[in-house]
């Protein structure tokens, strides 16, 4: 009798779910990361604006049908010559509008989805758009690659989108300057995170275009590239889930408040946006912004430390 | 007056050519490593063993003139009971160091391929096991093969055959941690526990197919065998980082620079934690430290005991 009771519950509770997911454009999937499934379903959604923000030969090798070819540029060059930094307002706000965007659009993002540095631009044009005071935006999780594994249409016709209607409302609190960075040095309230690989951070490699080798002092060190499953068994650059992300925040030496300041930081700024995104939309850190300039634009100025030959976090 | 003068500056020829001369040979006896520059001079010296732990057909094809071969499988082969590689017991090892005419007077110089952090962990390793077993003059050839004959010194392919020598072994216990030591020490926070494999292996996102969990021994540090050398800089051989270089290396890892501290040294199957033992004991002079020759292919594969995965040992201990 209890066992019949019991399974008629189970029953139940699993056509309620049932029914709760077929429910279309439900809020449940339009976080800041949406799976493939999704998108299937919901390429139609009147405000949905889908970039591709993979290299252009790959856009026009094949591409996820009404996707808009958006490479960029998402970084460029500053008046200072100094190179990967974000555009300026007004050129960021004529390119959007050109790719469609308006003030209401849901604005997906998807790349190759091969490998952590494909996310990456995901990510940085995700944080270029939450700059420009554009909140509603996600990555497609495992990007064109896990499109083309669920075998989904694709398509070679190219988008020609209405221009939008996109109005910027610059957050500065995203950006870290080298002169804000300069006076948070060193502080026991600020939380630096590299993501380079750990060879870089501890300085044993370096790029040959950055100037010094190592970190910044106290920089806590957490690889973009391990923040995501790709190549594991050949599996697209699909993010690992919430849980072990968090477990990762605190291995690596994040603390647990999430109102503390965070500064992400690589060489270009672009695996620093793969660490604010999951910080801040994947964890719900409040308080990260990425250093723009990076090592980049740090590295050259030998009068600011940098740390070699050592781990950046130092036991308290 | 003259004689008197005659005297002092014959007396003082006779100091500085040996002030020249037998510091070179002491120092090099004593020192864990030695350069090609010195070996080169030394190569027919008497009583000089040079073991090449090449594989036979690289060693077949050429080496340095005078030494002897034994692949590094050899120093490490697989062991049933444990399912690991370690070294052989004593009586088989004494008959294989004899046979290579290694003497308890001899100095022995280990040599590896000397390309890459792989070839490196070899000879280093293959040092290590000479030392467990008893040996009080073992030597690494800086750089290996590869610096030898970037520098194009005589390499020849002659067989030799050595006299047998009288080495026998005794085992050390002071530089090996069995299993047992090592749960024992699992709660010491005195005992320091290294992980010589690369961060991606420490920190648990990656792991060797053959080793059964991912992840590190609880509290151990991050401190990749990888960065000891200068192996890949601008082409550079697997020369071993200098004295200050390490010496700063090992305390930005997260190690005590006390020289009294027991340090645990491990990685996937012991090779790469030889090299840590060359670096942390023979070179900077840490006084207690031990290789876990079980390491990562023994320890994982016991389910009850503790790893930990996503974090770095350094942070969490």
């Amino acid at each position: 009798m209890m066992m019949n009771n019991i399974k008629k519950l189970h029953l139940f509770l699993a056509a309620a779910l049932m029914s709760l997911f077929a429910l279309p454009g439900l809020s449940l999937a339009e976080g800041p990361l949406v799976s493939v499934d999704w998108l299937a379903k919901n390429l139609q959604k009147k405000d949905l604006v889908l970039l591709d923000v993979g290299a252009f030969t790959h856009y026009e090798n094949s591409h996820i049908p009404g996707a808009v070819k958006a490479f960029g540029p998402w970084q460029t060059m500053n008046d200072k010559f100094i190179g990967f930094m974000m555009p300026e307002t007004e050129v960021l706000t004529r390119m959007l509008r050109d790719f469609g965007v308006n003030n209401d659009s849901f604005v997906v993002v998807y790349d190759e989805g091969v490998t952590v540095k494909d996310t990456a631009k995901s990510a940085r044009a995700l944080w270029t758009l939450h700059a420009l005071g554009h909140d509603k935006v996600a990555i497609l999780d495992g990007g064109f690659a896990a499109w083309d594994v669920s075998q989904n249409p694709v398509t070679t016709a190219v988008t020609i989108s209405e221009p939008g209607n996109f109005k910027a409302d610059f957050k500065a609190a995203k950006v870290a300057t080298l002169a804000e960075v300069k006076s948070k040095i060193g502080s026991a309230q600020v939380v630096f995170v590299d993501t380079r690989i750990p060879e870089e951070h501890f300085g044993h490699e370096k790029v040959s275009h950055i100037k010094r080798f190592g970190h910044l002092p106290g920089a806590r060190l957490w690889p973009d590239k391990y923040m995501t499953n790709a190549g594991v068994d050949f599996a697209p650059s699909y993010l690992k889930d919430a849980g072990e992300l968090k477990q990762m925040a605190m291995g690596v030496g994040i603390p647990a408040d999430k109102n503390v300041e965070i500064i992400t930081y690589s060489n270009q700024g672009k695996s620093a946006a793969m660490g604010y995104f999951v910080l801040h939309d994947i964890l719900g850190y409040k308080n990260v912004k990425i250093f723009d300039g990076s090592l980049l634009e740090y590295a050259p100025e030998k009068d600011l430390p940098m740390e070699t030959n050592s781990w950046g976090y130092k036991t308290m | 007056m003259k004689k008197n003068l005659l005297q002092s500056v014959i007396f003082v020829l006779l100091l500085a050519l040996g002030g020249i001369i037998l510091p070179a040979a002491a120092t090099a006896a004593n020192d864990p490593l030695v350069s090609t520059e010195w070996l080169a001079k030394n190569l027919r010296a008497k009583d000089l063993v040079i073991i090449d732990v090449r594989s036979e057909s690289n060693y077949g094809v050429g080496h340095l003139p005078g030494s002897v071969n034994m692949e590094y499988s050899g120093w490490q082969p697989h062991n049933e009971a444990r399912s690991c590689q370690l070294m052989p017991p004593p009586e088989v090892f004494s008959k294989l160091m004899r046979d290579l005419g290694v003497n308890e007077s001899s100095h022995v110089i280990i040599y590896d391929h000397g390309n890459s952090i792989s070839d490196a962990s070899k000879g280093g390793t293959a040092l290590w096991v000479l030392r467990t077993m008893g040996h009080q003059h073992v030597s690494y050839l800086d750089g290996g093969f590869t610096k030898w004959t970037f520098e194009g010194r005589e390499i020849d392919n002659a067989k030799p055959t050595p006299t047998a020598g009288n080495f026998t072994a005794k085992l050390d216990q002071a530089k090996v941690a069995s299993l047992d030591d090592v749960k024992n020490k699992l709660n010491d926070k005195n005992t320091l526990f290294v992980d010589a494999r690369s961060p991606e292996q420490h920190f648990g996102v990656e792991k060797r197919s053959d080793v059964k969990r991912f992840g590190h021994i609880p509290r151990s540090v991050c401190l990749p065998a990888d960065y000891l050398t200068n192996a890949g800089a601008n082409r550079a051989p697997a020369t071993i980082k200098s004295r200050e270089q390490l010496e700063q290396i090992i305390k930005g890892a997260g190690l005590p620079t006390d020289k009294n501290r027991e340090f645990i040294v491990y990685c996937n199957s012991c090779q790469f934690a030889g090299l840590g033992y060359l670096v942390l004991h023979e070179i900077l002079g840490y006084k207690n430290v031990k290789v876990y020759d079980g390491s990562m292919l023994e320890y994982a594969a016991m389910e009850e005991l503790p790893l930990v995965k996503f974090a770095w040992g350094h942070v969490t201990r």
